[in-house]
């Protein structure tokens, strides 16, 4: 077994995580549309060819939230993923913004996050992650 | 100049034509493995090469990218758990170890599950004293690291990109197969 991740803490007290094992139902992300906000390319480009892949209409990926509150704008995403800390910009006020417009919000992060975010986004997934656990957390996003 | 695509393609073009005139069942299969092989590299290099010019990347991210786009054989029989510390990676180790990561990903799929219904591969990554080690586990029925290793195309190719970063490669048996790549982080060699 690996031993446990040392990380820097941006808080102490973590979110409640999805329920990463629970089985899901195929096709049912085909057409929703979909907000990337990522700042590093290989994992922004990563999401986005497993997010096409899976039938999605995907925006961005946005790499600073002023991208990602145009993007949001124009192509009105009903789900949004979005990395907490994007080269040092915190995505706080973003999440806040996409809550506030509706949009289901899955936080992805190395770090854990702050606890007052838990209200506004629909699960959290502490990197690394792989596409089961986030397609799984998108589908729960959606009911 | 031509780029490193460029250069793949053209290798592409000549496996395939050699592959095409090849004779024999045993030469076409292996130029087979050959081709997929650059193909995987193709698409290593498209993820992991880093258009921005970004000089570092963080472990979890490096290897939530992996973990987004391995290719696994059989993928709803297979669980791929993935476990890292806190660290960042010099980017000139990401595309080898990225390559690394898709051959001993695939193998521990196709091999641990040996006729069980379902294999778990846990791949993970810590620092350790002057660099890395990089792990890729499975609880199938595991093996060990034999001399003819070497010559076959994946584990041949894990060792050769494993020395490309000045690195050493061992593989546990226990429950499972247990493959460790470490690799001193480059900062540390001067």
């Amino acid at each position: 077994m690996f031993p446990p991740p040392a990380r820097f803490l941006l808080e102490e007290a973590p979110l409640p995580m999805s329920h990463l094992r629970e089985p899901v139902k195929p096709g049912d992300l085909r057409g929703v549309r979909v907000l990337v906000v990522e700042d590093q390319w290989h994992v922004a480009n990563a999401l986005r060819s497993l997010l096409e892949l899976e039938g999605m209409e995907v925006s961005g990926p946005a790499g600073k939230t002023a991208d990602a509150h145009r993007l949001a704008d124009e192509y009105k995403p009903e789900l949004a993923v979005v990395d907490i800390n994007l080269k040092g910009e915190m995505a706080y006020s973003l999440i806040d913004d996409l809550h506030d417009r509706g949009v289901r919000v899955v936080v992805i992060s190395g770090y854990a996050v702050l606890p007052r975010l838990s209200a506004k986004v629909a699960a959290v997934l502490q990197k690394p992650f792989n596409g089961p656990e986030l397609l799984a957390s998108l589908r729960r996003a959606l009911l | 100049m031509p780029n490193g695509s460029s250069i793949l393609r053209l290798i592409d073009a000549v496996l395939k034509e050699t592959q095409r005139q090849a004779r024999g069942t045993e030469a076409r299969r292996l130029l087979q493995h050959a081709i997929q092989r650059v193909a995987a590299i193709s698409a290593a290099q498209g993820l992991l090469h880093d258009p921005d010019g970004v000089t570092r990347i963080n472990c979890w991210d490096l290897l939530t990218a992996i973990c987004l786009t391995v290719p696994l054989p059989m993928q709803d029989r297979v669980e791929l758990l993935c476990e890292s510390g806190a660290g960042d990676l010099a980017s000139e180790t990401a595309m080898p170890l990225g390559l690394i990561a898709k051959e001993l990903i695939t193998n521990a799929a196709k091999h641990g599950l040996a006729g069980r219904s379902k294999v778990t591969v846990r791949i993970g990554m810590r620092r350790e004293a002057g660099g890395y080690v990089f792990t890729v586990e499975d609880d199938g029925p595991g093996f060990v690291l034999q001399p003819d290793h070497a010559r076959s195309l994946g584990l041949g190719l894990v060792m050769a990109l494993t020395r490309q970063l000045n690195g050493t490669f061992e593989v546990e048996r226990g429950p499972g197969a247990r493959c460790m790549v470490r690799f001193p982080d480059p900062r540390t060699l001067n």
